[in-house]
């Protein structure tokens, strides 16, 4: 009997690793997750020289490191997972990275990587990896991105090529002969990618490499069939690698030996971006829950001096601008509640409960740090940052999250989840005391043994909706509603404060008019003259003299009832100005929705009966399919109505995503770096089928790299009302073009807003801005209202002009650079 | 009755294609003018050429041209008072009944298919009346005629007998 074994080919760790790890950001993360699981205090990672061909990406940690056995018969064997056996570390953390993708992670980031592992018991030692070992050559896809390199440069198109060249060479399966040829048409075996833009080079590829590495497409290589060497390594040999373990450990003040793993990640298959970099310090920042920082530290530092951000330790210093905290635990075998409140008014609260019955949830440990979102509260000078920074940090981070044994369970407090139905309760909440999701940081903390009631979903995606999981639920709303019962106290008490203000304004109106009478009423000029008219002249100087000293006397009284008035007016002022401030803010910030919510009712206005016509339509042409299946006329009839329907569906898809990614949340509330030709990419094509409708056609235009911190909301109710604006104008009239053009200068980004319609008569170019401002029969005249205060908010200005080229109304729109800022 | 020619006034290529297949089924045919006119004026000189026993007119013109169905209706009604015509809208009109009269009908598009059954009854109605209308009157005219043609040969008649 013949005995059959599979085998596997190597090029499945190269597909394992790309394709389980899809995300290149994740997969540093998981490798960040994994050091944390070797009970690392510290890990720093360093991105170096991205988007070049010497990228990489340094991970240093002070984990335990891996020894050489863990290393050969974990790291290497594909398939084994340590963590489901060994589920908690040595220091008692909950394994992160459960999947046991670590290995791959190390391949997606990079095509080679060299590990270095310093551990309590064996010498150091280092091994280095070259992925592109695993490769196999696929004339198909080199062909194909042979292609893409002709069209334009493309660094993962010309990398790929590059890791095949580099496999081509390294595999011992090709002929040193094709070796050398291939090396001397390129004119070295040692190259960069970025070679492959050169037109030259592509075309010998194309036509002389490609025959040459044809002969080895089906050539099988084994996983086993790829070695890698381990090398002991020690301090005089490998002294990079030293100095930087010892400097994170001389950094946090670690005790010896030192031990950890070192990553040098080369070759990075990727383009990093600010957004991946805003992306990772979210994920990492969001790895460990904030008070595990305090208990059980892991101190997560990046170095991306490319992305301006040298040596930043990631914390949570949000919470430091908390308004209030709540600690809460349901404790003693679940018997006894504790809630407790505090805010920085110095306003405390207390709930304690002894239960009959155990809850089923079991001991629970809650934080949730609650933020009031305005200016006043939000910024911390000590920590550098600004509201909108603050707003952002808040707006990334908050919600109520689980944490299982130190780890999150997803997707609670997640942007957008609202478990605890905070969101749908605020949403009725007429006197701003209520909690919103996006008010909160929270920490929930359960674990395995405590907790076994709480269990996970078997999609790994949440817990199953028991009793246990009501009562958790139960127990966090009590706490949020004793931070909306503190609230709603302080709420009715700046009632009261109010009615107070109000009777002191009173008070203090009526002891002005008491002075004023004083002054009106001031006998001393008549009592002069009753002394001076005295027959008994001798009598005279006293008299007068006693006149002057109650004068005086009279003066001093009178000017300390003034400073007394004025004491009292300063205190009104200061306090009036105090409690209205807050009223101020939230109505500007009510003010602001409003005002894009009156963009979109405009939008609606002018586009509404649109959207009817086609509902009408699509409800028509399904009564004629229906008509037409019962009288069994010809499928072409059939088709031209399905045909309609189906462009129908397509213009009322674009109107509806026009809609419904106007409201997002984050785009009315965060304050972010937006990319200007993204957003008005994405309005306008959105825009554009329904416009294209009416015969009119819109052009665009605009720079490349135009960047601004606004709300996105805002830049999009810009760009949306003055396109309504000029469809207006447009509509019906033989000519149809609407032209948007957004350029730079040195001081200005510029908008600019063009239209074949009847133009801005003489003498009305300032009055168009006007509220209710219209020239069109059913027009609301706010649309240009609403661009000028969004643009004034920012520094910027608006004006109009005649355009020379469509002949109808020119709008400029000038937001000045760094206005933006607070 | 041979089949009915309407002219349907819109502005929107896939209402054209798909309310003239609705019609269709109840053997109403409906004509379309390919591109609006840019002004009102002239607009009853095409009604007239096209010699069309109903219309239809979409309140909504607004991807062609500035004025609305309703304006064409006006425009119509200056010179022919008997077409019937029925005015399609998106939202119920405030006070066509007061300024329209029986000829004149208003058919929200969200109720065209409950209601287009109907309203080609209606329309086959009003364009048999119209045509009862417009015989009668004929009749009327050349009765009219005749009796003038009478009297005038009577007039000549006793004109003849004074000579004699």
């Amino acid at each position: 009997m013949k005995k059959l074994r599979f085998r596997t080919n190597s090029r499945h760790i190269s597909q394992l690793g790309r394709e389980l790890v899809t995300d290149f950001v994740t997969a540093l993360v998981e490798l960040i997750k994994n050091s944390y699981d070797a009970d690392a205090y510290g890990v720093k990672i360093i991105l170096d020289s991205p988007n070049t061909p010497e990228s990489k990406i340094i991970l240093i940690d002070t984990g335990s490191g891996m020894t050489q056995e863990d290393f050969e018969n974990k790291w290497m064997v594909i398939g084994t997972n340590n963590k489901v056996t060994e589920p908690f570390s040595a220091k008692g953390r909950k394994k992160a990275g459960k999947k046991g993708i670590g290995r791959f992670s190390v391949e997606r980031i990079a095509e080679k990587v060299s590990v270095y592992s310093f551990t309590a018991t064996e010498q150091p030692y280092k091994v280095k990896i070259n992925w592109n070992s695993f490769e196999d050559i696929n004339i198909a896809a080199l062909n194909q991105r042979i292609n893409i390199l002709k069209d334009h440069e493309d660094s993962s198109a010309a990398k790929y090529i590059s890791g095949q060249l580099e496999y081509f060479f390294l595999t011992d399966k090709v002929h040193d002969s094709d070796k050398n040829s291939v090396a001397n048409i390129i004119g070295s075996n040692n190259f960069e990618y970025p070679i492959f833009y050169n037109a030259n080079t592509l075309n010998n590829l194309e036509k002389l490499i490609i025959p040459i590495l044809k002969k080895y497409e089906n050539i099988e290589q084994l996983v086993e069939d790829v070695e890698s060497s381990l090398e002991i390594i020690d301090s005089q040999n490998e002294a990079v690698a030293f100095s930087m373990l010892d400097e994170l450990y001389q950094k946090y003040g670690l005790p010896t030996p030192q031990t950890g793993m070192i990553l040098v990640m080369e070759g990075l298959r990727d383009e990093w971006k600010q957004k991946d970099i805003d992306k990772l310090q979210k994920e990492l920042r969001l790895l460990v829950a904030p008070d595990l920082i305090e208990q059980d530290p892991f101190k997560i530092e990046l170095n991306a001096p490319e992305f301006r951000i040298e040596d930043i330790v990631l914390i949570n210093e949000i919470l430091d601008s908390r308004y209030a905290k709540v600690d809460a635990k349901i404790y003693d075998n679940a018997k006894r509640v504790y809630i407790s409140y505090k805010d920085k008014d110095g306003k405390t609260d207390l709930i304690e409960e002894e239960l009959e019955q155990p809850l089923l949830c079991g001991d629970v440990y809650a934080e949730i740090y609650f933020f009031l979102r305005d200016a006043n509260n939000l910024v911390n000078a000590g920590a550098g940052y600004n509201f909108r920074f603050a707003l952002k940090m808040l707006d990334t981070y908050c919600g109520i999250k689980i944490y299982r044994d130190n780890f999150r369970v997803k997707p609670y407090g997640d942007i957008g989840n609202d478990w605890l139905f905070l969101d749908q309760k605020k949403v009725k909440d007429t006197h701003g005391y209520l909690v919103g999701n996006n008010q909160v940081i929270g920490v929930v903390k359960i674990g395995d043994v405590a907790n076994p009631l709480l269990v996970d979903a078997t999609n790994r995606e949440g817990i199953i909706e028991n009793e246990a999981y009501e009562q958790l639920i139960s127990f966090l709303t009590k706490c949020t509603n004793l931070i909306s019962d503190v609230r709603r106290k302080a709420y009715l008490a700046d009632q009261e404060n109010e009615k107070r203000l109000a009777a002191e304004k009173e008070k203090i109106d009526a002891q002005f008019d008491n002075v004023k009478k004083q002054y009106q009423d001031n006998p001393f000029m008549k009592q002069i003259e009753d002394v001076t008219q005295t027959t008994n002249h001798k009598d005279i100087p006293e008299k007068l003299e006693q006149l002057a000293k109650a004068f005086i006397e009279d003066s001093e009284k009178k000017k300390a009832d003034i400073q007394k008035l004025q004491n009292d007016y300063d205190h009104h002022y200061s306090e009036t100005k105090r409690i209205y401030q807050d009223k101020i803010n939230f109505q500007e910030s009510e003010l602001n929705l409003y005002k894009n919510l009156a963009s979109l009712g405009m939008l609606t206005g002018s586009f509404g009966h649109e959207t009817s016509d086609i509902v009408s339509r699509i409800q028509t042409s399904l009564h004629l399919i229906n008509v037409y299946l019962d009288k069994d006329v010809d499928k072409n009839q059939i088709k031209d109505v399905v045909n309609i329907v189906s462009g129908d569906f397509g213009r009322i898809y674009a109107y509806s995503n026009l809609i419904v990614n106007f409201l997002r949340k984050r785009k009315r509330e965060a304050t972010v770096d937006i990319e200007f030709g993204d957003v008005l990419a994405e309005v306008t094509g959105f825009y554009r089928a329904i416009v294209n409708s009416f015969n009119v056609t819109l052009d665009t235009k605009c720079e490349q790299q135009i960047i601004y911190t606004m709300k996105q909301i805002d830049l999009e109710s810009i760009i949306i009302n003055m396109i309504t604006n000029a469809f207006e104008q447009v509509k019906g009239k033989q000519i149809r073009q609407i032209r948007i053009c957004i350029e730079q200068s040195l001081s200005h980004i510029i908008l600019k807003f063009e239209d074949s319609g009847d133009g801005v008569p003489k003498g009305k170019e300032n009055d168009i801005f006007r509220p209710f401002e219209t020239t069109k029969e059913e027009g609301i005249g706010l649309g240009l209202n609403i661009v000028k205060d969004i643009v004034e908010n920012y520094g910027g200005e608006i004006k109009v002009e005649r355009s020379e080229t469509l002949h109808g109304a020119k709008f400029v729109v000038l937001l000045p650079k760094g206005g933006s800022e607070e | 009755m041979s089949e009915l020619r309407g002219l349907f006034i819109e502005d929107e290529v896939a209402n054209i294609d798909i309310y003239t297949k609705l019609f269709a089924l109840e053997g109403l045919h409906l004509e379309c003018i390919d591109k609006l006119p840019a002004t009102l004026d002239g607009f009853y000189d095409i009604v007239l050429e096209r010699d069309v026993d109903f219309l239809i007119i979409d309140y909504h013109l607004d991807k062609q041209v500035t004025y609305k169905g309703i304006d064409v209706l006006r425009e119509i009604r200056k010179y022919d008072s008997t077409i019937y015509a029925v005015l399609l809208t998106n939202y119920q009109l405030e006070d066509f009944a007061d300024q329209f009269g029986d000829y004149d009908y208003e058919l929200k598009k969200d109720a065209i298919v409950e209601r287009y059954v109907d309203v080609a009854e209606k329309i086959k109605r009003a364009c048999e009346l119209r045509k009862e209308n417009m015989i009668y009157k004929g009749i009327e005219q050349q009765a009219e005629e005749e009796s003038d043609t009478i009297k005038l040969l009577k007039e000549i008649s006793s004109k003849l007998d004074c000579r004699e």
